[in-house]
């Protein structure tokens, strides 16, 4: 089970950090927030530095559908300096083979002249439907990425992207035929590139409506069992889930926009983004918490502490605040290790069973910090723990285990 | 009810190149009789009786579906290549009258051994290699009949496997009489009938709309249900004998089959855990990747 660096703005070091400390496993570039130039260096210091490391560019062609608003947020993909691959699309433009086509060859291309490790093919986020002219378009992608390959391609696996809106999840028969349809290709890629858009307007990193977690877990499941590799982007404290349905690499970063998948990201927004609490992420309760929580119940209850060497990052002689935001990257790279070191033992039942084991024992720590008084902020609190264990049940009856 | 087989002279005035005809079996609209080859070969001689003409437009489209079916299995036999297909003998098809009846007959190759009921009858369990003989040679097959031809057999069952003995091709598939290739048009005249073994069949099949999904994994499906059958020594993993046909769709639906693991606990759990996901009712849950299952049996 790897673990990779979700990359986004403001790295300083961190992802160098998190290869030094044997915390990460490779990095994902997001190629809005690096320039063409400094991509380049950096995948050729990367691949000096850490030869066995994953170095993957997600080329964030799905952001092309939105370029053309008005205060579309894009930085690298367009301007004087930008990513060659890169062009504002219409949805009708992409009904048309030849232009998809042409997309996936200017996008594995480009990738083809820089030391990553494996391609990450464009595609677009199905956002409402699989059963819809996106999704149409979507799985053209899938298909001809496979055949460019064969063009493109110099031995270098090859990850399809696979981008889906909790939305498109709603249709549990739609994605079921879906996922035959993909599993079914002639020429299919090494593996997937998955990310799972949220729906929702909240900052917390988690997806917590129902029906989404299970059908992401499902997916993850059958891309498995079908023999492909599966790399899910975006995932954060979801991690241990997916990795227990059979995901080979998570992502996750060190902002919220790195921490869940949305294409919010990219569009206009008329207020400035306020920096964030810093946090620390618990391993026992399988969430992050702010700083100022973990300043209350670190005394009181020592067991929400990971007891590993990010810890001291965090000194309750400064109110528990991090030393940096690279430390509480690092804190939150090794409290996701553990927490996948955890669940993932063994099949898929054990992996289940582990992480309900896990919750429960979640679960026990809430209700003592309750009884003691303390309540936590809606974003640092149990709710996540009912909806998780619906979601792994829902999980178990769509993947019949 | 099964027909008539045909008397040795009728069968020798149609078929001056054969001889020594021996009725092996007969279902509603076929026979088959073992036959010798003016080469010398014994053949197996197989006549599809079509249904008589009898002027309405119903009876004329029965019949040119019973026709279709036989022209396609025979065209499909033909440019098939592989050791664990059935392959066709010397009598290449064609419409015939034979005693009055309007008939198509063709010949196939006469494979030794047994078919795989008689050999599941036998209630022995047979051991890991030949588990994985039978499910590689069923895996061979439905690989050979997707990959150029993009057709799902629809009826792999013990019944239609023979078990030859041959160390090169040990598991034999026959009978592609209800075949569909995905990319052809239909030929089944009643929209609502689904030409199937109900214990053997796919859960996706019951779907009114199978057809717009249907690929290999239904064989697969069945090819799982084959195997686990043969590896239990003739444990079905859904049904229960003297089911009502009603009862048996609820179970192919809905039941979750036996676990192999939990009857052949002497089985590897690789092998096992592999059949038992062969018979998820969802097919995007049946493993898709046909190479990587033939690696995994090696």
């Amino acid at each position: 089970m790897q673990l990779l660096a979700q990359h986004g703005f403001g790295n300083g070091g961190k992802i160098e950090s998190g290869l030094d400390e044997g915390l990460l496993d490779g990095v994902i570039f997001g190629a809005k927030d690096i320039s063409p130039e400094r991509l380049s260096v950096r995948l050729e210091q990367l691949a000096n530095d850490y030869p066995q490391s994953v170095r993957l560019l997600d080329p964030q062609f799905y952001a092309s559908l939105i370029a053309s608003q008005p205060g579309a947020r894009l930085g690298s993909l367009v301007g004087d300096n930008s990513h060659p691959y890169f062009e504002a699309r219409r949805r009708r433009d992409l009904e048309r083979d030849t232009q998809v086509d042409q997309d996936i060859m200017n996008t594995l291309g480009y990738q083809r002249g820089l030391p990553v490790s494996a391609f990450i093919s464009p595609n677009i986020v199905i956002r409402r439907s699989f059963d819809s002219i996106e999704g149409t378009i979507a799985k053209t992608f899938l298909r001809s990425a496979s055949d460019a390959i064969s063009i493109e391609g110099d031995g270098r696996p090859l990850y399809s992207t696979l981008a889906i809106s909790a939305a498109a999840l709603n249709d549990r028969i739609e994605l079921q035929n879906f996922l035959q349809e993909i599993t079914e290709m002639e020429n299919p890629p090494e593996g997937f590139y998955l990310l799972l858009e949220k729906i929702d307007s909240s900052i917390a990193s988690s997806l917590t409506e129902p029906d989404i977690l299970s059908r992401w877990m499902l997916i993850n499941h059958t891309l498995k069992m079908n023999g492909f590799q599966v790399i899910n982007g975006y995932t954060d404290a979801l991690s241990p889930y997916l990795a227990a349905a059979g995901a080979d690499a998570v992502a996750t970063g060190w902002y919220n926009t790195q921490k869940s998948f949305s294409l919010r990201k990219f569009e206009p927004v008329p207020e400035f983004a306020r920096r964030p609490v810093q946090r620390y992420t618990s391993v026992a309760l399988l969430k992050s918490i702010r700083y100022t929580e973990l300043n209350d119940l670190r005394d009181s209850f020592p067991e929400v502490m990971n007891e590993l060497s990010f810890d001291d990052r965090y000194d309750p002689d400064e109110g528990s605040a991090p030393d940096s935001t690279t430390s509480e990257a690092l804190q939150n790279w090794e409290a996701i290790n553990a927490m996948n070191g955890l669940a993932v033992q063994g099949d898929v039942s054990t992996s289940l069973e582990n992480c309900r084991n896990a919750l429960d024992r979640a679960e026990e720590i809430y209700v003592r910090i309750q009884g003691y008084g303390l309540t936590m902020r809606d974003r640092s609190s149990a709710a996540h723990i009912d909806l998780i264990r619906d979601e792994l049940a829902a999980f178990e009856e769509l993947a019949e285990i | 009810m099964p027909a008539n087989p045909f008397t040795p002279d009728v069968l020798s005035a149609a078929f001056p190149e054969l001889s020594g005809f021996g009725h092996i079996k007969s279902g509603t609209f076929k026979t088959v009789h073992s036959v010798k080859t003016s080469c010398g070969r014994d053949e197996v001689l197989k006549i599809i009786r079509l249904p008589q003409d009898s002027g309405t437009d119903a009876a004329r489209a029965f019949r040119e579906q019973e026709l279709g079916r036989a022209k396609r299995e025979t065209a499909l036999l033909a440019d098939l290549d592989s050791p664990y297909v059935v392959r066709l003998g010397m009598v290449s098809p064609s419409i015939i009258d034979l005693g009055g009846e309007n008939c198509v007959a063709y010949t196939e190759e006469l494979l030794p051994g047994r078919d795989l009921e008689a050999v599941i009858a036998d209630r022995i369990q047979p051991d890991e290699a030949d588990v994985k003989l039978l499910l590689s040679a069923l895996v061979h097959a439905i690989q050979a009949l997707w990959t150029r031809h993009k057709t799902v057999h629809r009826d792999i069952k013990p019944a239609n496997i023979f078990a030859t003995g041959l160390q090169d091709r040990p598991y034999v598939l026959l009978d592609f009489g209800i075949a569909y290739n995905v990319d052809e048009p239909g030929l089944t005249v009643n929209p609502s009938h689904i030409p199937h073994t109900p214990l053997y069949m796919a859960p996706e099949m019951l779907d009114p709309n199978f057809r717009e999904s249907l690929s290999y994994r239904a064989d697969l499906y069945a090819a799982g249900v084959t195997t686990f059958e043969f590896a239990t020594g003739g444990i079905h993993p859904l049904a229960k004998t003297g089911d009502s046909l009603a009862k048996t769709y609820t179970r192919v639906l809905h039941q979750e089959p036996a676990r192999l693991a939990t009857i052949r606990t002497d089985l590897t759990k690789n092998l096992t855990a592999l059949i038992d996901q062969l018979m998820k009712k969802n097919p995007a849950l049946r493993p898709g990747n046909l190479s990587l299952i033939l690696t995994q049996l090696k």
